[in-house]
């Protein structure tokens, strides 16, 4: 049972929007990691997809993840990648969403400074008033032994993070 | 526009927003169009797979199965 849960270091996006967040030198004191997002991004889309790496490792195939998600209107789909350069998180909600809502989304990182592969989960959702929205549930790994000490988050899609998008890095110790 | 990026120290509490380097821009873009490719193939690849099941089912259906025995075989 966590003993503590405190905040580690947020960011909101300003004007212009940012197109990296990273939350570097992540201290190693904590049990697990919890990361909250609210994210929109300026990609002319409804959703887009963000990518989260680990310490800047960009290549290889350490990264494995699988999503099971509904948009309501239609049947549970699913989707798995066995060996990937980066984590996906799906989806930020985009420009042509209904104007000012934001995505939600929550990843929990179990283990992060221990030896041995990483594991996560992430939950998130996407309302749109009268349109398209969606609910996902994510699983996540990533084969390398290394604590992390850095997560940065892009737009797959090369947009940046709308104005009012925000990132929060809280740590969970457990005794 | 200037493209930026925000490195929250998280031992410090320092917060850099700093402009991007061209060589930044560069891999943000050949990876937007990695990323945009690969979800392509990947589409292409479940179309094709929608595709032959159809045809498959279809198959079926001329030899004389009934739209329950199609679905019992799934």
């Amino acid at each position: 049972m966590a003993n503590t849960f405190e905040l580690i270091d947020d960011y909101v996006v300003g004007a212009g929007g940012i197109s990296f967040i990273e939350f570097a030198a992540i201290p190693a004191t904590y049990t697990d990691l919890i990361l909250k997002l609210s994210l929109r991004t300026t990609r002319n889309d409804t959703t887009d997809p963000v990518i989260l790496t680990i310490n800047n490792e960009t290549t290889g195939t350490n990264y494995q993840y699988k999503s099971i998600w509904t948009t309501g209107s239609t049947s549970v789909d699913s989707y798995s990648n066995g060996g990937t350069s980066n984590w996906e998180v799906q989806y930020a909600t985009a420009n042509n969403s209904t104007a000012n809502l934001f995505q939600n989304y929550e990843m929990y990182l179990t283990g992060y400074a221990q030896s041995g592969d990483k594991v996560a989960i992430g939950v998130g959702s996407h309302q749109q008033l009268g349109g398209a929205s969606y609910l996902v549930t994510m699983g996540y790994s990533w084969n390398n032994t290394s604590a992390i000490s850095s997560l940065k988050l892009t737009d797959a899609y090369s947009a940046v993070f709308a104005q009012h998008s925000s990132a929060y890095l809280y740590g969970i110790k457990k005794n | 526009m200037t493209l930026k990026k925000a490195i929250i120290n998280c031992t410090t509490g320092e917060v850099q927003e700093v402009d991007l380097t061209a060589e930044e821009i560069a891999k943000l873009e050949a990876d937007a169009i990695a990323y945009a490719e690969q979800k392509a193939q990947e589409e292409a690849e479940e179309a094709a797979k929608a595709a032959a099941k159809a045809s498959a089912e279809a198959k079926l259906a001329a030899l004389g199965l009934t739209p329950e025995e199609i679905a019992a075989l799934r």
